[in-house]
């Protein structure tokens, strides 16, 4: 992974592979993490992978939303200039 | 008078000038210094009045210092120092200057006592930072800098109005807490909700901070808009309506930062979005709740000038600024990167960062406060940052598809900067407890619980991987557009409102013209048909004529006096 060399280990084709494979495990790790924990509170947002699937559903939603939003209000980056 | 000598605006308003005056070394030694004297004064400042002068029937109190005028002081002198470190080859020494002189008023800001003090300080510092927007020197930072002004010149009118009426309704120029139950209140809230960015008025903020140079933006980000933070916090925590305000300010920087094509004004919109969280905060109102939104300041000032650091550097080394341009850039700026990345994961709040142990405790106290659908706004605005600053700048700016560009990194003193930032970012989430310690309120509270980190660390991964399922399943094709917002109603039909009304008012200005000249001639005709030399009152008349008339006038006279007496 020295800069020297021409190609860096994030360009190797079988990276992106690689690097999804540890962020699922990483994922599934979290969620059994839960199960270890206690919560200080009481409530429907500490039940047990709340956090997960709340995460996951918004992160979705903002990225539709901002998509949304762009497709009806996008125009020129020279539009101001006119 | 002489305690005045003291105040910690002071060592950087005098640096400022020496900076016009000196150069080379001296100037560096001036830059760096006088931030650390002003950051011993703060810390040499004891609590309560210091300086009371009488003015009219009250008393100004120009300086007045208290555990939170003392943390947002801090900040802002360790910011000086920071900024400076970072700009200190900047060859616009106008822009050094301004930036200094902003940063001295926005000490002045904290350390007033005073209504007509704090307001004072506040339009001084919105002429200071519109002349470090201006000093940029470009055809757009002069355009961005005069609407930059006029959004600010009316913030300032409003925050007067409502002054006046609170001084004229109440007797007193006390800055104190109070709610906005009436007009002159709600003023004074106006005033100060327009410096935070607060709707209708956001569009400002990203409209103007990126078009000031790679070093101004830096400065720029730091003072205005937590200037305004500090002064809701004293004057109006717990004012219910900036629970609303302050999330919608929320998702609006987090939809339009994703929107958004230009690095730069994306990180614009993320201030937005960053203080929304400090006004939920406040309009949450509770101790704990004020403790997080300064605190969140705090960080947030770190991480997002280390953000901006970051990205500045990579436009001060490639001249651009769009995510079209960029892309691959962690081979040869790796130090920038990780330095960005670094300011990325504190903004997310991921845990272990500033970000995480400063805005925990809003969402503990929207939970403990039992405002529980604001606790699942604030959850999702943290899965939303995490998605804008923590991935979609980084990745498209450092990874992502490479655009060819091969950059060096930026000169040491830049990279200096950055890496202070970077360890405070991480020193502050190491060590909460002694960053707690500032705080104005001292309370029990303990943000690295192994539950809290496990839930906060599912909420961002679990976002983040929606986004890189997207990114892989659909693309997320950047285009060079931009986003209308609310800045198009002035920028556009202010504009097309301004310029019928200068044609009008033209036209309409010559006819009226045109009238009284006609009316003046007129009536210069007039005077000259009867006392010219032909009119009717200048001619000459004979003796007898005057003689005869003479007599019928005593004749009428003598005849009234027979018949009426």
């Amino acid at each position: 992974m020295s800069d020297q060399s021409k190609s860096h280990w994030l360009d190797d084709p079988a990276t992106p592979k690689r690097l999804w494979t540890v962020f699922a495990i990483v994922l599934v790790l979290l969620v059994i993490a839960e199960l270890f924990v206690t919560h200080h509170h009481k409530g429907f947002m500490f039940n047990f992978g709340f956090s997960a699937w709340f995460g996951f559903l918004l992160g979705g939603v903002s990225i539709l939303l901002s998509k949304g939003w762009k497709k009806v209000l996008k125009r020129k980056d020279t539009y101001y200039d006119e | 008078m002489s305690s005045l000598l003291f105040h910690p605006a002071l060592p950087i308003l005098i640096g400022a000038f020496l900076i016009l005056r000196l150069g080379g070394t001296a100037r560096s030694i001036v830059l760096l210094g006088a931030p650390l004297v002003s950051l011993a004064f703060i810390w040499m400042t004891a609590d309560g009045v210091i300086l009371a002068i009488p003015y009219m029937e009250w008393t100004l109190e120009p300086f007045k210092a208290d555990k939170l005028s003392r943390l947002f002081a801090t900040v802002f002198a360790i910011m000086g120092f920071a900024g400076n470190l970072y700009a200190l080859k900047q060859e616009k020494v106008l822009e050094l200057f301004a930036a200094n002189v902003y940063i001295a008023f926005s000490l002045g800001v904290v350390f007033a006592g005073d209504l007509i003090t704090v307001f004072v300080f506040w339009e001084m510092m919105a002429l200071a930072s519109s002349t470090v927007i201006f000093s940029a020197g470009t055809d757009t930072a002069r355009a961005a800098g005069i609407r930059y002004m006029m959004v600010h010149l009316l913030g300032g009118v409003v925050l007067m109005a409502g002054i006046a009426g609170e001084v004229s309704a109440t007797g007193s120029i006390a800055f104190t807490s109070m709610l906005p139950d009436t007009l002159p209140r709600a003023l004074i809230l106006a005033g100060f909700l327009l410096n935070t960015g607060a709707p209708p008025f956001s569009a400002w903020v990203p409209d103007s901070y990126p078009e000031a140079s790679y070093s101004g933006m830096v400065f720029l980000s730091a003072f205005t808009t937590k200037t305004a933070v500090y002064v809701l916090a004293r004057g109006f925590p717990g004012a219910e309506i900036l629970i609303f305000i302050g999330l919608f300010m929320i998702f609006y920087g987090i939809i339009y930062g994703l929107c958004e094509n230009n690095a730069r004004k994306m990180l614009g919109y993320s201030i937005v979005n960053q203080v929304g969280f400090m006004v939920t905060a406040i309009g949450i109102g509770s101790a704990l709740a004020i403790n997080g939104a300064v605190a969140h300041a705090f960080a947030h000032i770190i991480y997002k000038a280390l953000l901006i650091m970051a990205t500045g550097s990579v436009f001060y080394v490639t001249g651009k600024r769009k995510f079209t341009e960029y892309g691959g850039l962690f081979r040869t700026m790796p130090l920038t990167a990780i330095c960005c990345i670094i300011g990325g994961l504190s903004i997310s709040a991921f845990p272990f960062t500033s970000g995480f142990v400063a805005k925990a405790m809003t969402s503990e106290a929207a939970y403990v406060g039992q405002y529980y659908w604001v606790w699942y706004l604030l959850a999702a605005g943290t899965a939303g940052v995490f998605l804008d600053v923590g991935i979609k700048l980084q990745y498209f700016v450092f990874f992502g598809k490479d655009s060819g560009l091969r950059p060096p990194e930026p000169p040491l003193h830049m990279r200096a900067a950055m890496v202070f930032f970077a360890v405070l970012c991480v020193g502050i989430g190491l060590m909460p407890q002694t960053f707690y310690q500032l705080l104005p309120y001292q309370l029990d509270y303990e943000p690295n619980t192994p539950d809290h980190i496990v839930t906060q660390f599912q909420i961002l991964l679990f976002s983040g991987a929606a986004f890189f399922l997207f990114l892989k399943y659909y693309g997320w094709h950047l285009v060079e557009s931009l986003t209308l917002d609310l800045d198009w109603l002035y920028r556009v039909w202010g504009r097309k409102i301004a310029v019928t009304f200068t044609e009008n008012s033209g036209s309409a200005r010559d006819s009226i013209i045109d009238d009284l000249s006609k009316g003046a001639r007129a009536t210069i005709d007039a005077v000259h048909h009867r006392h010219g030399p032909d009119g009717i009152l200048a001619r000459t008349m004979p003796t007898g004529r005057m003689v005869f008339w003479a007599i019928v006038m005593l004749a009428v006279y003598l005849l009234v006096d027979f018949v009426f007496m």
